[in-house]
């Protein structure tokens, strides 16, 4: 089970409005390497993995993703929440404004909805890690693609934490694997009752 | 920086150090020196957010100390003004 903290991992306090930064960071939130995706990724595949080291990372990190979806979210809400008419025309966000105002809704930047289509629960615990390892440098660039596109100091702090965070995910998902390959490639007995 | 949210940081940074101990402690259980920072940063994260709860406001709802007015539901939320800071 999990118990709400009412606090964030890092600070996020954004004072100047940005649709088109909001429109963009929303991706990491629904978008194919969002946290939604992770965090479902992660506390879904534990569940077919086999080493004691796998399990609770997948547990503790699937958890801390939870809290980026909470900052991802906090940053697009803090990026809209002062918004005039002419901000919403002049950047381009009138189309998101239609159709979920300035509700948190799961979606790319390209306007896609969330879709689990985008994350890999297979049951097998080398392809399970394998994807997550790929997922978090996929997360690592897309971090870095926003943090290019934007030059708003209090927006980018929040965007390098959450990207350095995908870093030391990647480390501990390698080392994971390690374990999960010395278990498999161990000689398993099998001791039947012959009766 | 206003004295709230130089505590509130300060419990992040604990509880950051926490959730970085305890995903390394997950793939080094026999990690000594990681044992000990995890149970530091665990103590100082406690005692801040104690500190944070009797002045600000609550982090946990189950801390509550209020016999007539429920605060966890009127208090600010992370992403509102007031909230994260």
């Amino acid at each position: 089970m999990w118990i709400y903290q009412k606090k964030l991992q890092c600070p996020v306090n954004i004072t100047k409005c940005d649709p088109t930064a909001a429109r963009l960071i929303m991706t990491q939130y629904g978008g194919p390497d969002g946290e939604i995706g992770a965090s479902l990724r992660y506390l879904s595949q534990r569940f077919g993995m086999v080493t004691p080291q796998a399990i609770s990372l997948l547990s503790d990190i699937g958890t801390e993703e939870l809290d980026h979806m909470e900052i991802v979210a906090t940053m697009v809400h803090q990026l809209t929440r002062d918004c005039t008419k002419e901000d919403i025309k002049a950047n381009n966000f009138d189309a998101g404004y239609i159709e979920h105002g300035f509700g948190i809704y799961p979606q790319s930047a390209a306007g896609d909805a969330a879709n689990a289509l985008s994350f890999q629960s297979k049951g097998d615990p080398i392809s399970d890690l394998y994807e997550n390892l790929a997922a978090e440098q996929k997360a690592r660039v897309a971090y870095e693609y926003l943090i290019n596109m934007i030059d708003d100091p209090n927006v980018i702090k929040p965007l390098q934490f959450l990207r350095e965070r995908e870093i030391v995910h990647f480390q501990r998902f390698g080392e994971a694997l390690n374990f999960v390959k010395e278990h498999m490639d161990k000689r398993h007995m099998f001791y039947m009752n012959p009766q | 920086m206003k004295e709230q949210q130089q505590l509130l940081e300060a419990i992040m940074q604990a509880d950051m150090a926490c959730i970085d101990l305890n995903l390394y402690l997950d793939t080094h259980p026999d990690c000594k020196e990681s044992l000990k920072l995890y149970s530091q940063y665990a103590k100082d994260s406690k005692q801040l957010t104690q500190e944070y709860e009797s002045k600000y406001g609550l982090i946990n709802a189950v801390d509550i100390n209020n016999e007539t007015h429920f605060d966890w539901a009127s208090q600010p939320w992370p992403w509102q003004i007031g909230g994260n800071s």
